[in-house]
């Protein structure tokens, strides 16, 4: 075992890509937000309901805008990581990961059970946000 | 040679009891560090939802929001405008303007507050477009169901000529989506806001016939496509959602109404 814990390449493409996914569909929805459209959903149906409900801003601040945030700072925690190979980057990505986890579990619980409709954009982004978490948090185990 | 190599060959210096009690307690230091964090993101991640809960107004109670007083909104359809139920405007006006609209849509809201007046000013008070507002109730969820309610209660209020200042104010007086906001206890203080007859208007709520129509108008705009609100429809041209602008509303009404009202060729 090394003391530097710079993770595999594999690992550090999974983790910054999933990131970089994010941030791209958070970066979709904040411009279309802001725009004052509606997100393209194609033939499935949900966004425009998600998308306009009270549930996607927060103290005026649109959801989306959070994700997107979110997405950047988990993007430049991996990318520091993989970079410096040292261990405060990879636990920051960790614990704000699995913060960032439960927030994207309660809106898709919030889709499921209390709109009643399922945005596909957010579903994606939930996913990377869920599968970026797992290979941050596997890599620093191993 | 990184910090770490050097921790490393400082340690292999070290003698050799404080070298193995060094070893030993590396593992441990990184786990509780990993536990640590764990910890404490799940506290923050828990107090995050909760937050956002409360900042949206908290589920359980809708008391807060439905019990506040009601707004009084400035009024979409000026006094000279001819107003028959849900139109307004003369029936000769060349362009049609349909606005399809779910009550608790706080898109719909917004439409109504920043452009509605406009455009009842720009168009139809001049006689150039007729409104109709097409109510669909599609957000409700439960039972009661608040959209549902909230627009029978404007078509209660249409009987009694008032369809349009009901319209304004349940838009002016939306408190989130399903939890109270429409409850029939608030819809009432609209009506009686409004000084409209009671006991007609409790007796038109009750009739079951009311909820059947506003449940007809909303199958058929969901069998026409319109899956969305707002939905603006001009002379049969949908424009899904609230217009980045009202310009570009206002543009999309200029050119159909060019190509309708055919310029007078000597």
């Amino acid at each position: 075992m090394t003391a530097s814990i710079r993770p595999p390449r594999a690992i550090a493409f999974a983790a910054a890509g999933l990131a970089a996914a994010g941030t791209a569909i958070s970066a979709y929805l904040t411009i279309t937000r802001l725009a004052g459209e509606l997100p393209a959903c194609g033939p499935l149906v949900g966004c425009e309901q998600v998308a306009t409900s009270e549930y996607s801003e927060v103290f005026g601040i649109p959801v989306a805008v959070l994700g997107l945030g979110f997405s950047l700072v988990i993007l430049a925690l991996v990318l520091a990581w993989a970079r410096s190979g040292r261990r405060p980057p990879a636990l920051g990505a960790y614990g704000l990961g699995l913060i960032g986890m439960m927030v994207v579990g309660y809106l898709t619980y919030l889709e499921l059970f209390v709109i009643h409709a399922v945005c596909a954009w957010c579903v994606a982004y939930a996913a990377t946000v869920v599968l970026g978490w797992a290979v941050i948090a596997w890599a620093i185990r191993h | 040679m990184s910090r770490h190599e050097r921790r490393l060959a400082e340690r292999a210096e070290r003698p050799s009891g404080q070298r193995r009690r060094a070893a030993s307690s590396r593992p441990p230091r990184s786990v509780p560090s990993i536990a640590l964090i764990t910890i404490v993101a799940v506290v923050l991640g828990f107090g995050a939802i909760a937050a956002f809960q409360f900042l949206n107004g908290g589920d359980g109670d809708p008391s807060g929001d439905a019990g506040a007083t009601l707004l009084v909104p400035p009024p979409t359809i000026p006094a000279t405008v001819v107003v028959d139920g849900h139109t307004a405007g003369s029936p000769d006006a060349p362009v049609l303007v349909e606005v399809y609209g779910d009550y608790q849509c706080p898109v719909c809201a917004r439409f109504a507050r920043e452009y509605l007046g406009r455009l009842v000013a720009d168009f139809v008070v001049p006689g150039d477009v007729r409104l109709v507002d097409r109510t669909i109730a599609f957000l409700g969820r439960g039972d009661p169901d608040e959209s549902e309610q909230a627009a029978v209660a404007a078509a209660c209020a249409g009987a009694q000529g008032a369809y349009w200042p009901f319209h304004d104010l349940l838009l002016w007086n939306q408190a989130g989506e399903n939890r109270g906001g429409f409850a029939a206890s608030r819809l009432a203080a609209m009506a009686d806001k409004l000084t409209l007859d009671r006991a007609a208007w409790d007796a038109c709520i009750a009739d079951p016939a009311r909820l059947d129509v506003i449940r007809r108008d909303t199958a058929e705009a969901a069998t026409a496509g319109i899956s969305s609100t707002p939905t603006i429809v001009v002379d049969g041209q949908r424009i899904v959602g609230m217009p980045r602008t009202y310009e570009e509303l206002a543009a999309v009404i200029r050119a159909r109404l060019a190509t309708v009202v055919a310029p007078a060729v000597p």
